[in-house]
């Protein structure tokens, strides 16, 4: 088994950082709590997949970011490209591109394994989305296992593991002095040359602490529950503010706009943006023409659930849903996934 | 010609969008210009029916797309065209004036006087001196601007 | 107290007053949430404690229209605390809610705390312990010491330079990523189109960075402006824990300085803003 000493760890991120953008668990917002704030994202700072310019800046006792890593291959806010006039009255474009090579370090697995999802999405059919495929192909995956499923974890219950190494290039085990190594794919194999790693007989790796697994609903029982009152019943607390949709690894709707703004300097430029979209919000499914089939609340909710647990299984073949439990810490009004797994699965069937 | 002020050496002139009511200052801005008063070119007038009209959403997206002041002159208090049209302005301009501030936008960024539509002079008196106060601040900050 | 307000929703829903109870519930993992009793028998799993925060009137809004057309407009019984009452009365001065179709369960508050047990901040400075409107009343009102809300939380800010008020809010605004769960939180934002997620990006685009960002806040702020109850919902559902608080309550505090003492949901008076000058109001501002 291989492995590397902290120390040795270190310096190797450090240089990492002057070679590639290096992205790692950061605490991020202000050091101060809010004094007596109910809301638990201001009791201090919170941690976010964010570039670091060194190993110092990394949050290494973190359980799992706010907003999963996807915010890196599909950004919140990405300009396609933008149009400007040149000094000659030509038209030009400007594509964005990558600047550098990145390397996202102590991704979870289960942030990894809703990459499935998005790569199935976003790469399976032609033309495949040059922009993500750009980010993807740029972008090598040092994960790291965690110790325990933390609270709201589910990954076992939806085909995942704490300690999965299927979707990440080097997988990290932290362990006594250091970290256990596990070279993954032929980029993770070019990625640790850098490395200082040492083989040490009869290593064993630490068994993650586990929840509870629990059954999920079959693909009859989610069919024959679309039409029941029981998404008005969830829906009726859900405020449709969307969180859900925002920190999932696996969500990955957008929307597309053409903006045509002046610079500082005067000049009007055209630029494409793409953000993210979210199926809670209102006018999310509107066509064309104003109708609207999910104009009410439970609708949209009721998407969120089948759009993770049937259509996306059916179409592209892949579990649409990796049991990160961020919806679940994050939801205002504990609307909670996997409440809603297990009042469906235990229904009985005519 | 007007006095230059010391911030005239970067050569920076304000871009100032004013909202002016059709009934009275408006109709003041062109008394003013028949009557050959020199204004400042950096204004954009703004042609609304009454001052009332001018919600906050304008006048943010006014500094947000490459406006460094705005402007908002209305009927004098009991003169709207419209009765209490201006009662609206009156709270609402100061109370966003005391909002931006608060947020880190300069207070002097934004203005809301009476010019009736007999007062050329007072037109460009306030024009004047509003160009003025806001080359005195620079540019609206970076950040604030849309088309980074 | 929590038994009274089981049997009160017990018989307002034996009787059929009600279609339907707002109130709290913990949930299978331990957590506060908001519950909807359409049964008698589910009454049993209402309760009211320290940890329920959640302003419930903001549900009210979508239940004020029929399920199907031709239906009547159900009527629904909810549970307020003296801020939710607040924001409960601007809905009413402002026909969004019709007072025949609310059956309004006041609770005496002990005042809310935190996850740690500490009172809330927002609790520590209102003495307001029972709600100004209700049909019934439920538990004892605690003894609180008189308290004036000095909002020295915004003046902390505003005494601050201008560069550095500038500095404190894009770093924050920098931490949004317009999830709009502040607007969807809040009971009196309730436009069917907000003004910063139209299709046609009239005032702002669907980009994340900080024009748009300060954009949406300012003007959700503004359009707060005399109906602002200071409930707290906003910041409480947060995310990225922005202190709204602070933006919102600038303007409560500007509009009481500015108009009179106004303070929202006290009166069946609607927001100043949109009222005609009396004549007492000193505005002396404009230039």
């Amino acid at each position: 088994m291989k492995f590397i000493e902290t120390q040795a760890l270190h310096a190797w991120l450090d240089k990492l950082a002057q070679e590639v953008t290096l992205i790692a668990p950061t605490a991020v917002g202000p050091e101060k709590k809010a004094p007596g704030s109910r809301n638990p994202a201001a009791q201090g700072q919170q941690v976010f997949y964010r570039a670091v310019s060194d190993s110092s800046q990394i949050a290494w006792d973190f359980t799992r970011t706010v907003i999963s890593a996807r915010e890196h291959f599909m950004p919140k806010t990405e300009t396609l490209f933008t149009i400007e006039t040149g000094p000659d009255g030509e038209t030009v474009l400007h594509e964005t591109k990558l600047e550098r090579p990145r390397v996202i370090f102590g991704i979870r697995p289960c942030d990894a394994r809703g990459l499935r999802v998005l790569d199935a999405v976003m790469l399976e059919q032609e033309p495949a989305d040059v922009y993500y495929a750009e980010r993807r192909r740029n972008t090598t995956l040092v994960g790291l296992s965690c110790p325990q499923m933390w609270e709201d974890c589910f990954c076992t219950s939806v085909g995942g593991a704490p300690n999965a190494s299927d979707d990440v290039d080097i997988l990290l085990t932290q362990v006594e002095g250091g970290c256990a190594v596990q070279i993954v794919t032929a980029k993770g194999e070019e990625l640790a040359t850098g490395m200082d790693l040492q083989e040490v007989e009869g290593l064993e790796l630490p068994q993650p602490k586990l929840n509870d697994q629990f059954e999920t609903p079959t693909e009859q029982q989610w069919l024959a529950s679309f039409n029941d009152v029981y998404w008005q019943r969830v829906g009726d607390r859900c405020l449709s503010c969307r969180i859900c949709t925002y920190v999932c690894p696996t969500c990955r709707c957008f929307d597309v706009r053409d903006e045509t703004v002046v610079t500082p300097t005067g000049e009007r430029i055209v630029r494409r943006v793409r953000a993210w979209d979210s199926c809670q919000s209102v006018n999310y499914r509107v066509h064309a023409g104003g109708h609207n089939p999910r104009a009410n609340l439970e609708q949209r909710l009721r998407n969120r659930f089948y759009c993770k647990f049937h259509y996306v299984p059916v179409d592209y073949d892949v579990a649409g849903c990796v049991g990160c439990g961020r919806c679940v810490t994050a939801c205002p009004v504990n609307i909670d996934i996997r409440e809603v797994l297990q009042d469906l699965a235990r229904r009985e069937l005519a | 010609m007007s006095e230059r002020t010391s911030n005239q050496v970067d050569g920076f002139e304000p871009k100032i969008v004013a909202f002016l009511c059709n009934w009275c200052s408006y109709a003041g801005a062109d008394a003013a210009g028949i009557s050959r008063l020199e204004l400042p070119p950096n204004i954009l007038p703004v042609r609304v029916m009454c001052s009332g009209r001018v919600s906050i959403e304008m006048v943010l997206k006014a500094l947000m797309a490459g406006a460094d002041g705005v402007l908002v002159l209305g009927c004098h208090i009991g003169d709207c065209h419209y009765g209490s049209g201006n009662h609206r302005t009156v709270k609402r301009i100061p109370l966003l004036r005391r909002l931006m501030t608060y947020m880190g936008i300069e207070p002097d960024r934004l203005r809301l006087d009476w010019v009736s539509g007999a007062e050329a002079g007072r037109f460009a008196k306030i024009t004047t001196e509003f160009v003025e106060a806001v080359r005195a601040l620079g540019p609206l900050s970076l950040p604030l601007r849309e088309g980074l | 107290m929590i038994e009274d307000i089981r049997a009160l929703a017990r018989e307002l829903l034996e009787k059929s007053t009600v279609e339907c109870v707002i109130g709290y519930e913990v949930g299978p993992t331990g957590r506060v949430r908001p519950a909807f009793v359409y049964e008698p028998a589910g009454v049993e799993r209402l309760i009211f404690d320290a940890r329920c925060y959640h302003n419930l009137v903001t549900y009210l809004t979508r239940r004020n229209k029929p399920r199907k057309k031709g239906e009547e407009v159900p009527t629904t019984a909810v549970l307020v605390k003296p801020c939710d009452a607040r924001s409960l009365q601007v809905l009413l001065n402002e026909n969004q809610v019709q007072r025949d179709k609310v059956y309004i369960i006041g609770v005496a508050c002990p005042g809310m705390q935190n996850a740690d047990g500490t009172p809330e901040l927002r609790c520590t400075r209102c003495d307001q312990r029972v709600p100004l409107i209700y049909d019934v009343l439920c538990g004892e009102p605690p003894e609180v010491p008189a308290v004036t809300d000095t909002y020295d939380d915004v003046e902390r800010i505003e005494a601050l330079p201008l560069e550095e008020r500038l500095a404190y809010w894009l770093g924050e605004l920098d931490r949004c990523i317009r999830c709009y769960a502040c607007r969807q939180a809040c009971p009196t934002c309730f436009c069917s189109v907000c003004e910063a997620e139209r299709d046609d990006s009239l005032w702002v685009g669907i980009a994340d960075r900080i024009p748009e960002k300060a954009f949406f806040h300012i003007i959700r702020a503004f359009h707060q402006a005399g109906r602002c109850a200071e409930c707290n919902a906003c910041e409480a559902v947060c995310p990225m824990g922005i202190p709204l608080s602070l933006i919102n309550r600038k303007v409560a505090k500007d509009v009481a300085q500015m108009m009179a003492g106004y303070r929202a949901g006290e009166s069946e008076e609607p927001t100043p803003l949109v009222t005609m000058l009396t004549g007492e109001e000193a505005i002396d501002e404009i230039h």
